[in-house]
């Protein structure tokens, strides 16, 4: 079988998901945290569709869930936009550590 | 095509709203692009912790997937069509997903909705408010 095989997949999700993880270590800008989550989101819904394909393909359950997921994620980025729109208003800055008024 | 059909409209409804999000994200990167240039860099102990976790992560994971070994995969076609998940996502039966598909996109409505309200700019009796509460 010339297929990619499941776990070349799995590596893939594993190495995005990560890379999402250290940028959201690592940024101090909210938006690109923002689009750090985005990529572990994005992650996780390669492993709903690689899982469907591989283990269940007579279903589309998987591929479902990575429709919504992205539903879900758009929305969340939207709320989070405009979040940080009010937050820019107010402190005339975008950095996460000049909003220290929830820290405690 | 796609939008011939009513799974279609609906889908493409849907994606609109998504997109339009999606404009939303970029312009929000253009607008506060100037406030990032003078933003200072992460400090270093914290980038090398970040960095050690991520590569334990990854490695701890890769690990786990190489001695995992998915065997019962089948071999039964695999058919992705938009044709398919047009007709699954609005069908009624017991494998339909048509009651999410409208509660999500209710939840897109109102986060939309939210996000307006919540950006809005405060009008003049609100910033007098804002004051008085100040003093």
């Amino acid at each position: 079988m010339n297929e990619v095989p499941l776990t070349h997949i799995l590596f893939v999700s594993t190495a995005l998901f990560f890379i999402g993880m250290y940028g959201l270590f690592t940024r101090r800008n909210i938006i690109t945290m923002l689009m750090s989550i985005e990529l572990m989101l994005n992650s996780v819904n390669i492993n709903f569709v690689a899982f469907n394909k591989y283990l269940f393909p007579d279903k589309l359950d998987g591929l479902f869930f990575s429709l919504f997921i992205i539903t879900i994620a758009a929305a969340e980025a939207a709320m989070a936009i405009a979040i940080i729109i009010n937050l820019y208003r107010s402190h005339q800055s975008i950095d996460v550590d000049d909003a220290t008024e929830m820290k405690f | 095509m796609l939008s011939t059909t009513p799974e279609g409209v609906f889908i493409s409804i849907n994606s609109q709203k998504k997109s339009l999000i999606l404009f939303v994200i970029i312009f929000s990167i253009f607008l506060t692009q100037q406030s990032g240039k003078e933003m200072a860099k992460p400090a270093t102990s914290k980038m090398i912790f970040s960095a050690l976790a991520a590569l334990f992560g990854t490695g701890f994971t890769f690990n786990l997937i190489n001695h995992y070994g998915f065997n019962n995969i089948s071999a039964a076609p695999f058919n992705p069509s938009v044709d398919e998940i047009g007709m699954q996502m609005l069908s009624t039966t017991s494998h339909g997903f048509i009651l999410p598909f409208e509660v999500v996109s209710m939840l897109l409505l109102a986060a939309m909705v939210g996000c307006i309200v919540i950006a809005m700019k405060p009008t003049e009796a609100n910033i007098v408010h804002l004051n008085k509460k100040e003093d």
